[in-house]
């Protein structure tokens, strides 16, 4: 078959839909806004402890290592689709990319990292065959003179100068796995979150114990004793117009505090919680293991005191009326939320959105992964294999 | 002697010096992004009438499958390379490893790689909702499909139930305009109230043997497609007993067709501790019907109420504004019955642990689900083991795939999916037609094999088999998916595993690499 698709977004969705598409001889542009394909995913740490957990972490290095060498898939870092217009059935797409720093001529030897002050530069993964320039800390994009990481780059791989480039694409087919962003947790306002340090997000966790073996998590040798986990930051919440669960959290939350306790076998642990989300594959068991070493509190805290240790103020929990807690860690599990870009995507690909915000997706412009609702990475994964095989299946269908 | 190729990955901070002595005839860097490397690499091979290659780098795995494709297109045996990680190794660590892969590079011997022709046909046991889609997009993407199905008529457990779903698609209208498509297919062979009796060969050549009410038939297929759908077990652990008044979740649509005339109706969720999303999926469909159907009141008793799911959170919230009551327990409450009630006493958390008493005509209990045809699993040694990578339709048998119910607990759009993603991984097998896979990567010495069968017993793809002829063990290339188990056990070390021979290694690490 001599088609061709663009696949917008390189997260697990992404990944497996090109895979997919290109195992059935469909030519892929696999366009990524970032430096480096792999998604939130690949930021997690394995959970396993002296047993594999089935987090499906791993799946996202073998994946990314499968699309890179996949001669079908062409990936296209620091890209963006910034035109999209429909003919007969095909797809013309403007695709732009930002050049400041050219993946080609990157080595990855480090020089510009140790020469950014502002630590802007980045390797976003450990499988990112080039560095990226975060736009929010770089002094660059803030209109400040500055290229000390040009200057110390060998290759001339960093060149403020370089003009970005676009051009013209015309696919078959668009698969848009955009994903999400998790939920901002500066807006639960009363639980400290950004104001205390040590209330932190189960994103930040997971990048933590994926960068240190032990659970040193701030690197100032200080370990926490007594953590507290509270799920459902920013899910199954009507203030915050997110009306659903998120699906992971639960998930995620069990599995880094077995982890934790496997690290350091005296960490103690409480789960402030509403439900837990038993349901999948494999992870009862990672439960019934949590419910052995680890405390339950049905109730959402209301408020947290930045004391030392951190007080958690509950109301209505356990038979009494108002309690407080006291723990040195805070973790809050943060949901799902639809990316800020939903609302420029959809209006560029003409796609509607559901009553949170999530894509959906239409006659040859479909949705994978995250971008259509909450999923985890296999699930993600799944997900863009389902969708690309649909697409493989309409395809056949017009041309036989 | 031989000739090398060196492929040094750009940013492996390797000079051409480490490989001064060797016979290496030429190096090449590689670029980071490698999206065509194959095609270009293939001269490479030819020109410089190269043995084989070594590849040297940091993160050498990023090409380590594209230079091994560039063997494969270039005729080469795709093993006739050998990978130098370099992650972490100063100047001197990395010229010994360069060294030691060198003297393994030495040891390997080729291997050869053979074409099949292969039956196209899936073999589908199981005509519910993933079986059904999977046929489905099998069709649509041009391969034939035969259906084995134990009962009367297709469908499923689905096709039992009545409608009320909160899909985008009926569920109900969708099987049956399946059922319907795939009837009047000429190239779709449907066998009803059939049993699948044995199963014997290998991916892309099975030979299934099924008992059909007029008799047993024998139908070739490449790719088996386990569709068996889920059973239901009562709990008994609990210690309350199907009657009248305490009914099982899964007889509620033959429930809810009558107009009954039961006042007040609980559903007890979560028996077991865990409970399963599809177990309140129903309840919450159940609660909406009887709501509507008998305007009941409604109770729904749970430890977790399971809302990670799409239409969960939204059916919870349109139970409760409907008037159904939802309650917590930790403790599983005490059941009385008596004469026309049942009566469920239980402290629910959320209420600070106040004792609820309250007495139903009618008590609705969730059963546990178990994943159906264990036996057939069993006896064609198929098992999806504990492992992310088979996610979601693969098993341990290369060809074999697994959908539905009978793999996970599942409602029904996962069904679909399922199904959608096991017909992609079959075109992608069978849709060319052909099958290619390495001859003699694993082989069997049978002068030294004393068909002890441990390797029969251990494959975990079900690929050692017994030659009965040559009395010795037989690894089949086309279902062997090159693990090494059998040769790392083999006590009599009857069985090589080419590129992993004793010599080839005790070389490389006598030259200090790792």
């Amino acid at each position: 078959m001599k088609a061709s698709a663009l696949v917008i977004g390189g997260g697990p969705a992404g990944i497996g839909a090109a895979l997919e598409l290109a195992a059935a001889g469909i030519k892929v542009y696999l366009v990524e806004k970032e430096g480096a394909v792999g998604g939130w995913g690949a930021r997690y740490v394995c959970k396993a402890t002296d047993k594999c957990r089935q987090c499906s972490a791993c799946l996202i290095p073998e994946k990314i290592q499968e699309v890179y060498q996949e001669p079908l898939v062409e990936i296209l870092t620091n890209t963006q689709v910034v035109g999209f217009a429909e003919e007969a059935g095909r797809f013309q797409v403007r695709l732009q990319r930002e050049q400041t720093l050219d993946p080609a001529l990157c080595n990855a030897c480090g020089k510009c990292l140790e020469a950014c002050p502002r630590g802007a530069v980045e390797r976003l993964n450990p499988w990112a065959v080039a560095y990226s320039i975060d736009k929010e800390k770089c002094a660059v994009y803030a209109g400040e003179n500055c290229d000390l990481c040009a200057r110390a780059c060998p290759t001339g791989a960093i060149n403020f100068q370089r003009p970005s480039a676009s051009w013209d694409v015309s696919v078959d087919l668009v698969v848009a796995a955009t994903g999400h962003q998790p939920f901002d947790a500066r807006r639960k306002y009363r639980l400290g979150y950004g104001r205390f340090p040590r209330v932190i997000t189960g994103l930040e966790l997971e990048e933590a114990l994926n960068r240190i073996e032990g659970i040193d998590i701030f690197g100032d040798g200080w370990k926490p004793m007594n953590v507290a986990f509270i799920q459902c930051v920013g899910s199954r919440d009507v203030q915050e117009g997110a009306e659903y669960c998120s699906r992971v959290c639960c998930k995620y939350a069990l599995r880094l505090a077995g982890l934790m306790r496997h690290r350091e076998p005296q960490t103690q642990v409480t789960f402030y919680y509403m439900d837990i989300q038993t349901g999948g594959k494999g992870f009862s068991e990672v439960y019934q293991d949590c419910r052995e070493h680890f405390a339950f509190v049905r109730g959402i805290p209301a408020k947290i005191d930045g004391s030392d240790p951190l007080k958690l103020h509950l109301d209505g929990v356990s038979g009494q009326s108002f309690t407080t807690r006291e723990h040195d860690l805070v973790v809050l599990s943060v949901g799902i939320t639809p990316s800020p870009d939903n609302e420029e995507i959809a209006r560029l690909l003409t796609l509607n959105r559901d009553e949170h915000g999530f894509l959906k997706g239409r006659e040859g412009v479909y949705v994978a992964g995250t971008a259509g609702g909450p999923r985890d990475i296999s699930e993600s994964l799944a997900h863009g294999m389902e969708t690309a095989a649909k697409a493989i299946t309409k395809l056949e269908g017009r041309e036989g | 002697m031989a000739r090398w190729g060196a492929f040094i990955c750009d940013g492996a901070g390797v000079d051409e010096s480490s490989l001064a002595g060797a016979e290496v005839v030429v190096t090449t860097t590689l670029p980071p992004q490698a999206g065509d490397l194959a095609c270009k690499l293939i001269g490479t091979w030819t020109r410089y009438n190269l043995d084989g290659g070594i590849l040297i780098g940091a993160v050498p795995e990023l090409v380590e499958e594209l230079l091994k494709e560039s063997l494969r297109q270039a005729g080469l045996d795709p093993f006739r390379l050998v990978v130098v990680d370099l992650r972490g190794r100063d100047k001197e660590g990395k010229d010994r490893e360069i060294k030691a892969a060198l003297t393994r590079a030495r040891h390997l011997e080729p291997t050869h790689w053979a074409k099949a022709k292969v039956e196209q046909r899936a073999l589908i046991i199981g005509g519910g909702a993933a079986g059904l889609q999977a046929a489905l997009s099998l069709r649509q993407l041009g391969l034939p499909v035969l259906i084995v199905e134990k009962e009367e008529s297709l469908g499923g457990r689905l096709g039992k139930l009545d409608g009320l779903y909160p899909y985008d698609v009926d569920p109900q209208g969708w099987i049956k305009s399946t059922i319907a498509t795939l009837q009047e297919d000429p190239e779709v062979e449907i066998l009803t109230a059939s049993k699948p009796l044995a199963l014997a060969g290998q991916v892309g050549d099975f030979i299934l043997e099924v008992q059909t009410p007029t008799g047993a038939v024998t139908r070739r297929g490449g790719a088996v497609v386990l569709a068996l759908g889920s059973k239901v077990r009562w709990p008994q652990e609990s210690g309350l007993e199907p009657g009248p008044r305490v009914v099982g979740l899964s007889r509620l649509d033959e429930l809810t067709r009558f107009r009954l005339r039961h006042k007040k109706v609980a559903f007890l969720l979560d028996l077991d501790e865990l409970g399963s999303r599809v177990g309140t999926l129903s309840a919450l469909r159940g609660a909406l019907r009887i709501k509507d159907n008998w305007g009941s009141e409604v109770h729904v008793l749970c430890r977790h109420l399971k809302v990670d799911g799409k239409p969960l959170e939204s059916m919870y919230r349109k139970a409760r504004d409907m008037g159904v009551l939802f309650f917590k327990y930790e403790e599983f409450p005490q059941v009385t019955e008596s004469g026309e009630e049942v009566t469920l006493q239980f402290k629910d958390p959320d209420l600070e642990y106040m004792v609820v008493e309250e007495a139903y005509d009618l008590l609705i209990v969730e059963e546990e689900i178990l994943p159906a045809g264990e036996e057939l699993m069993e006896a064609w040694s198929v098992s999806q083991p504990a492992n992310v990578r088979l996610y979601p339709v693969a098993t341990n048998r290369k060809g074999i795939y697994m959908v539905g119910c009978c793999r996970d607990e599942m409602d029904f759009p996962g069904a679909i999916q399922d199904g959608t993603v096991a017909a992609g991984e079959i075109y992608a097998l069978l849709g060319e037609g052909d099958l290619l896979y390495e001859e003699d990567r694993v082989k069997v010495r049978s002068e030294k094999c004393v068909f002890c069968l441990t390797c029969v017993r251990i494959c975990p793809h079900g690929a050692a088999e017994i030659d009965l002829v040559q009395e010795a063990a037989f690894i089949n290339p086309a279902a062997c998916q090159a693990c090494g188990m059998c040769a790392a056990d083999c006590p009599a070390q009857a069985i090589v595993y080419k590129g992993f021979d004793n010599e080839g290694i005790m070389a490389q690490l006598e030259m200090g690499g790792r």
